[in-house]
């Protein structure tokens, strides 16, 4: 429980940016294997503009660190919850219209 | 878990080597220190303990058996790096929870935060937080602890309860400390290095200190 409760709170901060480019993909142009590839795009996107830009020394990572969840674990996690949203976006759609 | 050894180290920064020949051991029962200049690769050397940091070469091992994966992987140690790792988000209660140390404990310790529980560390001064987070650190289940700089920004009586409190959890842990506060560095070691030039020295006397020219007097 504890260990969901710290990917949730890593993933309520990093969720927006990939979702919100990915529905916009899947609105915009219709086409969901076209708005999954670009959610892990912009997941890898934000992924290496933190290590490489934003927080080289790693600082915002070391609390999950010391609670033994790697950056691999946290950014997976945030691409399969920010999918299944997606799919179920998706799929409402069809069920609505 | 006794005996945690390090061995081998070998860190460049692009062509600078900051660590060539690093040797040392720290055992349960016994706090050990680390001194050394400002770039001296000490932040650098408890992060390839950690196993966030991959340096060129290094070997460590627990109780004689050579351990490949990086540690922070497993549940046994605990990192109290320079900055503040909790998020401002957290609340004091939570951050307990989180490390699975007792917060009766620590109002037995520091009962001035009893009302304070609910708060969010974003409610808290640098030193507050400093010392709740090593507080946690120290305080958690973990077998190996590092603390980076635990002392910066403390209260003197503050400093002390920390240093009582590392005399009682260093029965049940390997716990590694480092600080540029050197006297509180030297009455709270059983066991004390330096580090300079990439190397590291065991240190037996304070005067050693003045001799490899880390302080010029005692």
């Amino acid at each position: 429980m504890k260990k969901i409760n710290l990917y949730f709170r890593f993933y309520k901060n990093n969720f927006a940016f990939p979702l919100a480019l990915s529905l916009f993909t899947l609105f915009s142009l219709g086409f969901m294997p076209l708005s999954v590839m670009t959610l892990a795009a912009t997941t890898l996107l934000i992924w290496f503009y933190q290590k490489f830009i934003n927080d080289k020394k790693n600082q915002t990572l070391y609390f999950y660190y010391n609670l033994r969840l790697t950056a691999l674990k946290l950014y997976t996690f945030l691409f399969f919850i920010n999918m299944i949203v997606l799919i179920s976006i998706n799929i409402g759609i069809k069920w609505m219209f | 878990m006794d005996v945690l050894e390090i061995d081998n180290v070998e860190l460049n920064f692009g062509i600078k080597k900051v660590l060539k020949a690093i040797y040392f051991n720290a055992e349960k029962g016994k706090i050990t220190g680390i001194l050394g200049r400002n770039g001296c690769g000490k932040t650098s050397l408890l992060r390839i303990i950690f196993g966030e940091l991959k340096p060129n070469n290094k070997l460590i091992r627990i109780d004689k058996k050579p351990l490949l994966t990086p540690l922070y992987k497993k549940e046994f140690i605990k990192y109290l790096p320079q900055f503040h790792i909790i998020p401002n988000s957290v609340s004091l209660q939570s951050g307990f929870h989180y490390f699975n140390a007792s917060f009766t404990d620590f109002l037995i310790d520091f009962p001035n935060y009893k009302t304070k529980e609910k708060h969010r560390f974003s409610d808290f001064s640098g030193g507050e937080k400093r010392l709740i987070e090593t507080y946690i650190i120290l305080k958690s289940d973990a077998k190996i602890v590092l603390l980076d700089e635990p002392f910066s920004h403390l209260a003197p009586l503050y400093i002390q309860k920390i240093k009582e409190l590392l005399e009682i959890e260093k029965q049940n842990k390997i716990i590694i400390i480092t600080d540029h506060l050197y006297k509180e560095i030297l009455d709270a070691s059983d066991t004390l290095y330096l580090l300079k030039d990439g190397w590291s020295r065991i240190i037996k006397s304070p005067e050693e200190l003045i001799h490899h020219k880390y302080i010029n007097s005692l």
